[in-house]
């Protein structure tokens, strides 16, 4: 059974949550992430930061609940490791999103004068090499690990962002 | 092992069952015998002195049961009826001669066995219960009429089973061997191995069985094989092949199995080996690793990979063969997974849209992350059990949080209803399954309404009855890009069909 919107605010539970992975997940994730954010805002109240450190924190500690909600997987390990290593950090930048963007449209434009399998060789590797840098731990993985480990990744990131949302809203109401 | 098994044998009280299994044919007592002094392996006081010296060398212990057997053999049954559970050595001998006789029939020796004197035989059954012989005397006995060999002699029961299995097998290989479910050495062996029977498919079974005595030229590469996909979707084949020699056959059943079916499909001329090396890691419920239990082969897994007719069979191509299907196949779980890859066609444009999903995906929760931390400025009550209990649509494999097309070029909202999508003016979709709010970072309209943040924080929350109107989402969709706006978050409003751009 799986949990089903039946009407405006009725909700069918399931009766394995254990079994199904997605709910593990959020589960995890929640009892991670909350006491998190209780213990700053502890914290935050008690020293006055500023509000950029305190988004730095809350965005860490918000990757944390996500590294540790899932344990599995490779790209969790290596997060983990990146944000016990430097806590400060930002670790998804939005700066160098653009510049990759900007950059893989130009080559596509650029000037096919080799075989096409060659380039289709090039550019899927350029992708490739995107894709590592986007994924936690890519670096150090080959095509084929990056490919099953993005699956993982991207079902994580989806679960990551619906009980995020879920929390913002009860927050907000 | 033989001293092993004399010296447990030595060590046996005798029990009263010793009359009931004592019989006047000596081969069936002696038969039973042996194997009721196999079952008690516990010390016997009185006897213990007597085989301690005899288990000094094995010869000697061969030659006392040689004569033990003799005087047992010879001997009538009645006489053990006499003799109750307090134990005599006399019941241990005998026994011990009753296997000696067992095997001794079995290798043409019972002339030298029965050739003892009927004297020691009698002074053996003459001993009283309560008094044991007097060791010497009945060592030097013993020791005197050494005779046979009795090189396979064990006092097992089980061994001359095992012998006899053993014997009927050539120096060809232990595969033969493992056929036959030899329950002492080779239980656990085989039940690693049945287990991973239903796993490999025939063909490299037989690759297995011939591998051993295949020399394996420069033909067969060899790379090592790890854990499967977790999420791989591929169903192990079961095997036709009874031989469990599997230790060249890969672990990794289910992105195997797939393998397996193609080779074995194929048409092909060659055989050849090969491990792939794969990512480890991917817990989620296979863990299996690679066991191989033959000793003289290798513990190494292979994929028995068979060329294609008129293909290239040299070993780099067929890996690199194995390799792409690999790849191939995680590429259609991906398009699965990320919305809008099924209309694109090719690995590169596929890639692409992986890649923008992933960044898409990293930004929101970057983006809803700063939004908490908003939000925590204000309140701190975290209910944690209203939170999970509220995390409506944690969805089943099949629903997605996407929007379909990263192409659409307006926000979207989503409410509670399931099923409900709502387009608006830019024929953006909600995503049907999502409870809350979510502010999708699209390329917004060009013209932004102007309208004060809090005005539209407060409105967000409300969008969460699906009894709203589609003007309603409009406007609040632009209201909520006012109020990422306000956020300090701008919305880059160029006309890329893909790329969000957020500049914090």
């Amino acid at each position: 059974m799986e949990r089903q919107i039946i009407n405006k605010r009725k909700r069918v539970f399931s009766l394995q949550p254990n079994k199904n992975p997605n709910e593990l997940f959020a589960r995890r994730y929640v009892s991670h992430l909350v006491p998190a954010l209780k213990k700053i805002n502890m914290n935050k109240s008690s020293s006055k930061t500023n509000h950029q450190s305190f988004e730095k924190t809350v965005k860490h500690e918000v990757d944390m609940a996500f590294a540790l909600s899932a344990q599995e997987f490779a790209w969790s390990r290596f997060l983990q490791q990146k944000l016990l290593s430097s806590p400060h950090d930002d670790l998804i930048s939005t700066s160098s999103y653009p510049s990759e963007i900007l950059e893989r449209s130009s080559k596509k434009q650029g000037g096919e004068k080799h075989q096409d399998r060659d380039e289709e060789g090039g550019e899927i590797k350029k992708r490739l090499k995107e894709l590592q840098k986007l994924l936690p731990g890519g670096e150090e993985m080959n095509m084929e690990e990056i490919l099953s480990e993005i699956g993982s990744y991207i079902v994580c990131l989806e679960l990551q962002m619906i009980v995020l949302k879920s929390i913002v809203q009860d927050n907000t109401s | 092992m033989d001293n092993e098994l004399f010296m447990n044998t030595a060590e046996f009280p005798p029990p009263p069952e010793m009359a009931t299994h004592f019989e006047p044919p000596p081969s069936s007592s002696s038969a039973m015998m042996l194997n009721w002094a196999l079952m008690d392996p516990n010390p016997h006081q009185d006897s213990s002195f007597l085989w301690e010296k005899s288990t000094e060398q094995q010869q000697q212990q061969q030659s006392i049961f040689d004569s033990a057997l003799s005087s047992l053999v010879s001997s009538p049954t009645p006489s053990n009826s006499n003799f109750s559970g307090g134990g005599g050595d006399g019941f241990l001998i005998r026994e011990l001669i009753g296997k000696l006789g067992n095997i001794g029939n079995n290798n043409n020796n019972s002339g030298e066995i029965y050739g003892t004197p009927m004297s020691r035989s009698a002074s053996c059954y003459a001993t009283p219960m309560s008094s044991p012989p007097p060791p010497t005397n009945t060592n030097s006995q013993m020791m005197m009429n050494r005779t046979t060999p009795l090189t396979e002699f064990s006092a097992d029961p089980g061994f001359a089973e095992r012998a006899a299995r053993f014997s009927c097998f050539g120096s060809r290989s232990f595969n033969g061997r493992t056929n036959t479910n030899l329950p002492i050495n080779n239980g656990n062996n085989i039940v690693n191995n049945s287990g991973k029977l239903t796993r490999v498919s025939s063909t490299p079974a037989l690759k297995a069985l011939i591998s051993p005595e295949v020399a394996p030229g420069g033909e067969f590469s060899r790379k090592r094989k790890s854990v499967p996909k977790g999420k791989s979707k591929e169903n192990p084949i079961s095997t036709a092949s009874p031989s469990p020699s599997f230790s060249k056959t890969a672990e990794k059943k289910e992105e195997w199995g797939g393998k397996g079916s193609k080779s074995s499909e194929e048409k092909g001329g060659k055989r050849r080996r090969e491990e792939e090396d794969e990512e480890e890691g991917e817990g989620e419920g296979e863990g299996n690793k690679n066991n191989n239990t033959k000793p003289p082969e290798p513990p190494k897994d292979y994929i028995h990979v068979r060329a294609r007719r008129g293909q290239a069979t040299d070993s780099h191509s067929l890996a690199e063969r194995v390799r792409r299907e690999k790849i191939g196949e995680r590429m259609k779980l991906l398009q699965d997974l990320v919305p809008g890859c099924n209309k694109v066609t090719g690995k590169a444009l596929m890639l692409d849209e992986i890649i923008n999903y992933v960044q898409s995906l990293q930004r929101q929760v970057e983006f809803l992350s700063m939004k908490l931390s908003s939000v925590n400025d204000t309140r701190l009550d975290f209910n944690v059990d209203a939170l999970v209990s509220k995390d409506v649509m944690i969805p089943s494999s099949n629903n997605r949080l996407h929007e379909e097309g990263l192409q659409s070029k307006s926000s979207s909202h989503h409410h509670q209803q399931q099923q409900l999508n709502i387009y608006n003016n830019n024929n953006s979709q909600l995503l049907p399954n999502i409870s809350s709010n979510n502010m999708m970072l699209q390329s917004p309209m060009n013209s932004l309404e102007t309208s004060t943040l809090a005005r539209s924080f407060t409105h967000l929350p409300t969008l969460t009855q699906f009894t709203d109107s589609i003007s309603q989402y409009q406007m609040f969709s632009e209201e909520d890009l006012q109020s990422i706006v306000g956020m300090g978050v701008a919305l880059n409003s160029n006309n890329e069909s893909q790329h969000m751009k957020i500049e914090l």
